[in-house]
């Protein structure tokens, strides 16, 4: 009796999973991989973590109403870009301020889109994200630049108490995250949407205003990611948010979240952000080339999922 | 001969016995109605026959020997095929593709469209549906589906062939189809287990009844031996005489109408519908299946786009979606409880509390969700109905068909809504919850609710309503109340599609 207990609040809390696989493997970092024990490295894991954790922190909102955004990749881009080209002529508050405007600006025309035009959002943002990518390389003509902005700067390299400020900040996005999406009237639709469209209909959730503020959401984070990305390697380019297209949505399962939508934990995906940088540093660690790397990781990405995270079979 | 023989079966789930040495047998060539409450132990039984669970004591024989390793897949191959409540039809494919889903007739690999059309027509004439096989399953009404699928069971010519529920959907024409598939059956030595909430139905067309009772059998009865009082009582242990609450005084002073509507069209589903609902009625829509019933209310939740006009208290309100009903003081509780009613996979707290969230979330707390009244709102609605359940935290497909329409429906009440629709709101259900769900109606319109209620059933139809409006081809035909509404009187007009003083003035 006890057992089956146990074993249906680990079934049921795929999130606290997520926290146990990533604590295992990283006491099996620290015992079996080279440099892995030291305050540095923690430091700098938590740090480069925090970039895909805002990305996937907003991802995550969007996964859970059993939608999915696509053109976060190139939000992050655009945000960098954008700020880096509007700060050389108006000042750094001004391209921050403009860049996560039109951040948002892509999320609302995504949720436009699947309000309006009814499109799948795996199509809509994939739309999206590729008339982004495609304006900024007529924007830059080719060479966006490099930007010193000082508050980018100190936000992504910084650290209060020993705790980087990239990381405190993505805590905070995390924070209010689960406010949004656990505690607030908000979260309750999304989790009702992402579960049965037609049975929230029928009970009057406000699906426009869920799916426009979800989306703005997602697009914000990903935008912020961009600024705070900018801020650490003082440089735009076009490709800058590529890895974390995917890598944002794997972070979201591997934290336990359906991607079918409506089950999960926002905290889940703070793990799974970790998980998935622990897990690349190893990699980085043994020194595998770039291709084994990748190989290695998706099979890794596909175990994870098989131990903890499949979807279950509905009967 | 006998085909199948279940011996003291023992079943229990997490500790719980759900069948308690529970025997019967069926002959060949006999048709065994299988009777009880939800909950009684009918559903294990089924899945007990056809593999999809293995008893944990007791034996089950089939064609005299005892079944080793019994599966789904086994127990098709000896020639078990079932009929559910619950479609498994794809929607998308062709009625004569659903036909013979997994068995498509191929020539060289190939299927050929002709071919699974002509193989398909016989099987569809034979349970009386006359529909072109090439139509998509899917845009063929409820009642229609149930019987491609009763044509999918035939494909395999079964041995024994289990009815659960399967004519709930039907209408009476088609449940005579399927009476004569059950009969031609019967007369080729082929036997049938059927279950089924409609009393009368299984007193038509079986041989023998088993009585079900809290996972016993309470007793096997022939057909001539039993009527509908007897099996009631078996099934609840106690006369079940105030199965309807009495009714609104025929004379009392009528309130003005809280949601009219007139002229209400959808083409292809209904036209020039008037209706006025009243607080403290319980107005009633029948006719055959199909005849528009659903979509009036579906529209006047804001679900069908229509044309014509719709008022809430005496004002002209359009009612173009969901939200704009709602605010208006409308709630529905859908015949698809399972897909539009509630989200099944969420808890019976997320479920009782959705539609609340604007009052437990006010804007004034930055809308966050008052953990506390939350708890206390499920809870109050959950000894209110008595809805049986593990806790609030259950998922709502784990409890019982009555206690998920005692959730799809007490969802609504927090808010006080004025107008009440709901479609079929009995189907499927047990006696014992039906009459709960009777009263609780009956109660919300004494406390100045109007309720308007579709439903197959013409039985229900008289016994609750005040008055009853009569569908035919998207048309009221006949508005049937006090003395006037009977039984007769509502088939007649069903069926004839014209109401029956019509017709003595004619004559």
């Amino acid at each position: 009796m006890m057992a089956s207990t146990i074993r249906g609040a680990l079934r049921d809390n795929r999130a606290l999973w997520a926290f146990g696989v990533l604590a295992l493997t990283w006491l099996a970092a620290i015992i079996f991989a080279q440099g892995f024990n030291s305050v540095a490295s923690v430091h700098y894991l938590v740090q480069t973590a925090s970039f895909l954790g805002i990305v996937a922190v907003g991802q995550t909102l969007v996964v859970m109403m059993s939608g999915i955004d696509l053109s976060v990749s190139a939000v992050v881009a655009l945000s960098a870009v954008v700020c880096a080209q509007v700060s050389a002529g108006s000042g750094g508050a001004v391209a921050i301020l403009t860049a996560l405007a039109v951040s948002v600006l892509v999320g609302l025309v995504n949720a436009a889109g699947l309000i309006w035009l009814r499109l799948p959002p795996m199509v809509m943002t994939l739309a999206t994200g590729t008339v982004i990518a495609g304006a900024l390389l007529i924007y830059t003509n080719g060479s966006p630049r490099s930007a010193q902005i000082p508050l980018l700067d100190s936000l992504a390299n910084g650290s209060v108490a020993g705790i980087p400020l990239a990381t405190i900040l993505w805590l905070a996005i995390a924070a209010a995250a689960v406010w949004l999406l656990h505690l607030s009237r908000l979260g309750r639709y999304a989790f009702a949407l992402g579960t049965s469209e037609p049975a929230s209909r029928a009970s009057g959730v406000p699906v426009p205003v869920t799916t426009f503020v979800m989306y703005a959401a997602c697009a914000l984070l990903a935008g912020v990611a961009g600024l705070v990305l900018l801020g650490f390697t003082g440089t735009s380019s076009l490709t800058m948010g590529n890895p974390y297209q995917l890598l944002s949505i794997a972070s979201v399962v591997l934290g336990g979240t359906s991607i079918l939508g409506g089950r999960g934990h926002l905290l889940g995906t703070v793990a799974g952000a970790l998980l998935l940088t622990l897990l690349t540093a190893l990699l980085v660690a043994w020194n595998l080339s770039e291709g084994l790397r990748q190989v290695s990781l998706g099979l890794l990405i596909i175990v994870l999922l098989l131990v903890y995270a499949r979807e279950r079979r509905t009967t | 001969m006998t085909l199948l023989n279940v011996e003291r079966v023992s079943k229990s789930f997490a500790g719980v016995t759900v069948l308690r040495e529970v025997s019967f047998d069926i002959q060949a060539g006999e048709v065994l109605a299988l009777v009880g409450e939800n909950g009684a132990g009918k559903s294990t039984v089924l899945s007990l026959i056809t593999g999809l669970l293995t008893p944990d004591s007791g034996t089950i024989r089939y064609d005299g020997e005892p079944v080793r390793a019994w599966s789904p897949h086994r127990a098709r191959a000896a020639g078990v095929a079932s009929v559910h409540q619950e479609l498994s039809l794809n929607p998308h494919q062709s009625v004569a593709e659903n036909v013979f889903l997994g068995a498509w007739p191929s020539r060289y690999g190939l299927v050929r469209q002709g071919d699974l059309v002509a193989r398909a027509r016989p099987l569809l004439e034979r349970v009386g549906l006359d529909v072109d096989p090439r139509t998509p399953a899917g845009r063929l009404p409820l009642g229609a589906q149930q019987l491609v699928e009763l044509a999918k069971a035939l494909t395999a010519d079964p041995r024994l062939l289990i009815l659960d529920e399967a004519t709930s959907a039907l209408d009476d024409d088609q449940v005579r189809a399927v009476f004569r598939v059950v009969d031609d059956l019967r007369e080729r030595g082929r036997s049938v287990v059927i279950v089924s909430h409609r009393m009368g139905e299984l007193l038509t067309v079986s041989d023998r009844l088993t009585v079900l009772k809290d996972g016993e059998v309470m007793a096997t009865r022939r057909r001539d031996e039993t009527d509908h009082d007897d099996l009631v009582r078996l099934m609840v242990g106690r006369e079940l005489s105030d199965l309807f609450p009495a009714k609104a005084a025929p004379d009392s002073p009528q309130a003005d109408p809280v949601l009219r509507a007139a002229g209400l069209s959808i083409p292809g589903a209904c036209a020039g519908v008037d209706l006025e609902l009243r607080p403290g009625r319980i107005i009633g829509l029948g006719g055959l299946q199909g005849q528009g019933q659903r979509e009036v209310l579906r529209a006047l939740f804001g679900l069908r786009h229509h044309s014509g006009q719709t008022e809430v208290d005496g004002r002209p309100r359009r009612l173009a979606s969901p939200r704009e009903a709602i605010r208006r003081g409308i709630a529905y509780v859908p015949e698809d409880r399972k897909t539009e009613g509630l989200h099944v996979v969420r808890s019976v707290r997320a479920n009782l509390a959705l539609p609340s969230l604007r009052v437990l979330a006010p804007a004034r707390a930055l809308t966050t969700v008052s953990r506390r009244r939350e708890n206390e709102l499920v809870e109050e609605l959950i000894r209110r109905m008595q809805v049986k359940t593990a806790s609030p935290a259950q998922e709502v497909r784990r409890l019982s068909g009555g206690n998920q329409q005692k959730v799809a429906l007490a969802k609504w009440l927090p808010a006080r809504p004025r107008v009440l629709l709901l479609a079929e709101p009995t189907r499927g259900i047990d006696v014992g919850t039906k009459r709960e769900i009777y009263h609780l109606l009956r109660e919300l319109a004494d406390e100045g609710m109007a309720v308007l209620v579709t439903s197959g059933d013409t039985m229900e139809l008289v016994g609750l309503c005040d008055e009853v409006l009569v569908m035919y081809e998207g048309a009221v035909v006949e508005r049937l109340a006090g003395a006037e509404l009977t039984e007769e009187r509502l088939v007649h007009a069903s069926v004839v599609g014209h109401s029956t003083a019509e017709e003595t003035s004619r004559a």
